[in-house]
């Protein structure tokens, strides 16, 4: 088993190094002058030799990249200047936010994506499953950014049960109850369109893990119903999900630039929207740069997981 | 094609994108307001207004004509994506799916490294390379989507590279080129349409988002994002003006997705069969049944007693009937064989006593069973349950199919003692350990630790049979328990399934399609074909002399009776086998 998360972690790097290449080459292939072209409207006179000489601008690109790559392992991550403070500092105080985000609308994601699908195949053609199934049709077609609006009229408008924005009240905020108190519509929003998706793949691996054997053999012995579908069935169906909820993960790392945007919750997704509008290039390097690494090691991990949920699996 | 529509919900999928891209199409010629003139005066109208049917926006324009314009840059610019990145990954999937070695190589790695970011998070750097607008939304969205195109082609590519006509086509002097675009593409195409109609979907979505987050469509062109966008400033009070063009996103990709799911159905009906059921927990039992009557005060009065079983399949005017008045009864000790080729309805009556029979699409419409006294065609589903795994216990044909690939063997044993018994958890350890030795597996503990892959195909039966044992059951269905197996297992099987049967005074039945084996261990034998019965009796005198034709063409087409030292394997005389 330690042999294999090793051997996965090796794996893995080639990943880490490809995703920082293909970053450092998106921004280093625009044309014109590199240094006027990662600062921007920043550019003086004074940083544009700074940074020419920090990145080594006017070397070949393996040159430039090793340079770069050098720069990062040290933590730095260049300077913003439409935040005006380090790159590394901004985006691991965002970065938190994010992660609360991104965690709590991947729960809701696995546990009613797995829920549904799992009663849905269950009670496969019942109303039941017919009604789920819909749902779920509407779920993968809806626009995140809009359910997010519906949910702001309807519960912070309409019902003003819910604040509408922002990650701590303006007034006495800052508890963790009032940090989870605006968490909710964000991460439900989030939550239930990653879910749908999960929800439709669960319910065909389900129908499929239900017409085995095995579970025949199960009803058998006995055992009721309720363990047969969620102990022997969901047993054997969750090792296939486990890949689909790694996309999941990506998903709701890609969608949350969406809902922090709607929901003015200040993490790497709104982070990113706005230095993109301010063009500060090093900037969005910097946060695409922490997520993408962060949705390599998520992938690691469904990997790992599936081989030890079922030790057949030798790749 | 009449196939593809004879879903209802392609159908709507196909009325509700056919109509908005009808009107989209149709937006120049339709009589609508001049999306792009503002009249201030008529600002945020609602929904019902005079002349604006579905109210005006933040600078008084017309929403409805907005939309229908909307829609058609949202749509081009997705068609348009979705045209690229279908163009350019599945040449990407084809080239590697069909040359292989460094190509292959090279090529999926690079759409590894596209992979390993989340979609949006890549989209979005690509926008800040290329800076915000339309275009460069397109192109970013296009780029993101290369992968899934090329993964999916790449997959087909290869298997359909390895058919005969391929190979074939090879042989021969044709240039690799022509190959390629002559007889491996046209294959490939329906995975390209249905992959090509899945990914619109997204398009539709991303371009939206891109163009929500002010990345995409800038002022005064306005799609379907960003009159979201628009929309959003004035939420508070005036929701409709950022709900609206949500909504017509929705209704596009539903309809977009509802004819996807037609599409594949239709092209590749492997991916999910609409037929294929799940089996609910009990066979569903229709008709008036007879009551099975009172087991008789005597003795040796029978533990399972089926008077005129008839079992059906499927739905509509003409189903399948498996098993058509089929009546046996058997006493404790005793063994039944119940033979016939497959389709004979031996084993649907096997399942039928425990209403183990798949359901939908099968259904018990007449007879009545008795087990151990309990009338199970009219016991309700927890009644059932009860019996399962207690006073009737299975073990079936194929003995790694039949225990769960990822739970101990132990502890698939555990669960049907704690299912039926008040044992603790160290006794009922004790009694696995004790089982599994019974069943003379060698080393108990380490197989209880053991997932039935580790396990030998014989050790699997045995684990099974130890299983079924578990709550000492009256009667013990065995359903072809040696066919999977080699012949040497086969006769150990046997002799432990007759040893069993002594020991623990078991009701048997034993069904095979094959009467040399049935004839070691039964007592009395029964002759199924078409779900009737043809001939039953003593199991001697009926080897010896059968009545029936059929039973005689059985025979004859069984090995083992042949003469020769396979005409008897000792099995009627059971011995404890060594391992």
């Amino acid at each position: 088993m330690i042999l294999y998360i090793l051997k996965r972690l090796g794996f893995g790097i080639p990943v880490v190094i490809g995703v920082s290449i293909l970053v450092f080459l998106l921004m280093a292939l625009i044309p014109g002058d590199p240094a006027l072209a990662l600062l921007g409207p920043y550019a003086t006179e004074e940083n544009t030799e700074q940074i020419r000489e920090q990145l080594a601008l006017d070397q070949p690109l393996p040159h430039r990249y090793a340079t770069w790559i050098g720069n990062l392992a040290r933590g730095d991550f260049g300077y913003a200047y439409s935040v005006d403070r380090a790159v590394a500092e901004e985006v691991a105080e965002r970065a938190g936010a994010t992660l609360l985000l991104a965690g709590a609308a991947f729960f809701i994601c696995v546990v009613l994506g797995i829920g549904v699908g799992v009663v849905a195949a269950a009670r496969q053609y019942s109303w039941a499953d017919r009604l789920l199934s819909l749902s779920v049709m509407v779920g993968i077609s809806t626009p995140a950014f809009w359910l997010g609006l519906v949910l702001i009229v309807v519960f912070s408008i309409q019902l003003r049960w819910l604040p509408s924005g922002g990650m701590v009240s303006i007034e006495g905020g800052g508890s963790v109850f009032d940090i989870l108190w605006h968490l909710v519509l964000p991460a439900v929003t989030l939550g239930f369109i990653a879910a749908a998706v999960v929800a439709r793949f669960v319910r065909t691996q389900m129908l499929e893990v239900l017409r085995q054997d095995f579970i025949r053999t199960a009803r058998a012995k006995g055992l009721s119903e309720g363990r047969v579908i969620w102990g022997y069935a969901l047993r054997a169906g969750i090792v296939a999900t486990l890949p689909v909820l790694g996309l999941q993960a990506g998903f709701v790392l890609g969608g949350a630039v969406y809902v922090e945007t709607i929901f003015q919750w200040p993490g790497i997704g709104r982070m990113l929207v706005t230095a993109i509008a301010q063009r500060d290039l090093l900037l969005v390097q910097g946060g695409v740069l922490v997520v993408a690494v962060f949705y390599v090691l998520v992938n690691l991990l469904a990997d790992v997981l599936q081989h030890a949920l079922d030790p057949r699996i030798e790749r | 094609m009449k196939a593809f529509f004879r879903n209802p919900l392609t159908v709507i999928g196909c009325l509700l994108f056919g109509g908005l891209v009808g009107l989209a199409l149709a937006a120049p010629w339709l009589p609508l307001a001049d999306p792009n003139a503002a009249d201030l005066r008529n600002r945020l109208a609602p929904p019902g207004s005079e002349n604006h049917l579905l109210g005006t926006d933040t600078l008084g324009r017309d929403i409805l004509s907005r939309l229908v314009w909307g829609t058609r840059v949202s749509l081009a610019v997705a068609a348009a994506a979705t045209l690229v990145a279908a163009v350019i990954g599945s040449l990407i999937g084809l080239l590697a799916g069909f040359f292989r070695r460094w190509i292959d190589t090279l090529l999926m790695r690079g759409v590894d490294m596209v992979l390993a970011f989340p979609y949006l998070i890549l989209a979005l750097a690509i926008v800040a390379v290329l800076g915000p607008g339309l275009l460069n939304a397109l192109i970013a969205i296009a780029i993101v989507n290369i992968p899934f195109f090329a993964r999916t082609v790449r997959g087909t590519t290869v298997s359909i590279a390895r058919m005969p006509f391929v190979e074939a086509a090879r042989l021969g002097a044709q240039p690799r080129r022509r190959i390629l675009f002559a007889e491996v593409l046209p294959n490939v195409l329906p995975v390209i349409i249905i992959a090509m109609s899945t990914t619109l979907g997204w398009m539709i979505l991303e371009t939206a988002g891109l163009s929500f987050l002010g990345l995409g469509a800038q002022p005064p062109q306005a799609d379907l994002g960003s009159m979201l966008a628009d929309g959003r400033r004035v939420m508070l009070v005036h929701p409709h003006v950022g709900l609206l063009p949500g909504v017509a996103i929705l209704i596009l990709v539903i309809g977009i997705n509802l004819i996807g799911d037609g599409l594949r159905d239709w092209l590749d009906p492997r991916l999910e069969g609409g037929a294929q059921s799940a089996p609910g927990a009990a066979t569903a039992v229709t008709a008036k049944t007879a009551a099975a009557g009172e087991p008789e005060p005597e003795e040796a009065a029978p533990v399972l007693e089926v008077k005129d079983l008839r079992v059906e399949f499927g739905e509509g005017r003409k189903p399948v009937v498996a098993v058509d008045g089929v009546g046996f009864s058997l006493r404790p000790g005793e063994c039944l064989g119940l033979v016939g080729e497959s389709g004979s309805g031996k084993s649907v009556t096997a399942m039928s006593l425990a209403r183990l029979v798949a359901s939908p699409p099968g259904r018990i419409t007449r007879g009545a069973i008795s087990i151990d006294g309990v009338d199970t065609l009219r016991a309700s589903n927890e009644a059932i349950r009860r019996l399962r795994g207690a006073a009737i216990a299975y073990v079936f044909q194929n003995p790694f199919d039949s225990l769960h690939p990822l739970i101990p063997v132990g502890r698939q044993i555990d669960h049907t003692l704690a299912t039926h018994t008040t044992l603790n958890s160290g006794e009922r350890h004790k009694r696995i350990l004790d089982l599994l030795d019974r069943v003379a597996l060698p080393d108990p503990k380490a197989t209880a630790r053991a997932l039935p892959h580790q396990l030998s195909g014989g050790q699997c039966q045995r684990v099974a049979i130890a299983m079924a044992l578990a709550n000492n059951p009256k009667i013990l269905v065995a359903d072809e328990p040696t066919t999977a197996l080699d012949v040497t297992v086969q006769k150990r099987v046997l002799d432990l399934l007759a040893r069993i049967r002594e020991e623990h005074g078991l009701a048997l039945l034993f069904i095979s399609h094959d009467l040399g084996v049935v004839r070691a261990v039964a007592d009395r034998i029964m002759v199924l074909r078409w779900g009737r019965v043809m001939e039953e009796g003593d199991a001697t005198k009926l080897i010896r002399s059968p009545k029936n034709p059929y039973t005689r063409k059985l025979l004859e087409s069984s090995p083992r009776l042949g003469k020769g030292p396979k005409q008897d394997l000792g099995l009627s005389r059971p011995e404890i086998d060594p391992v």
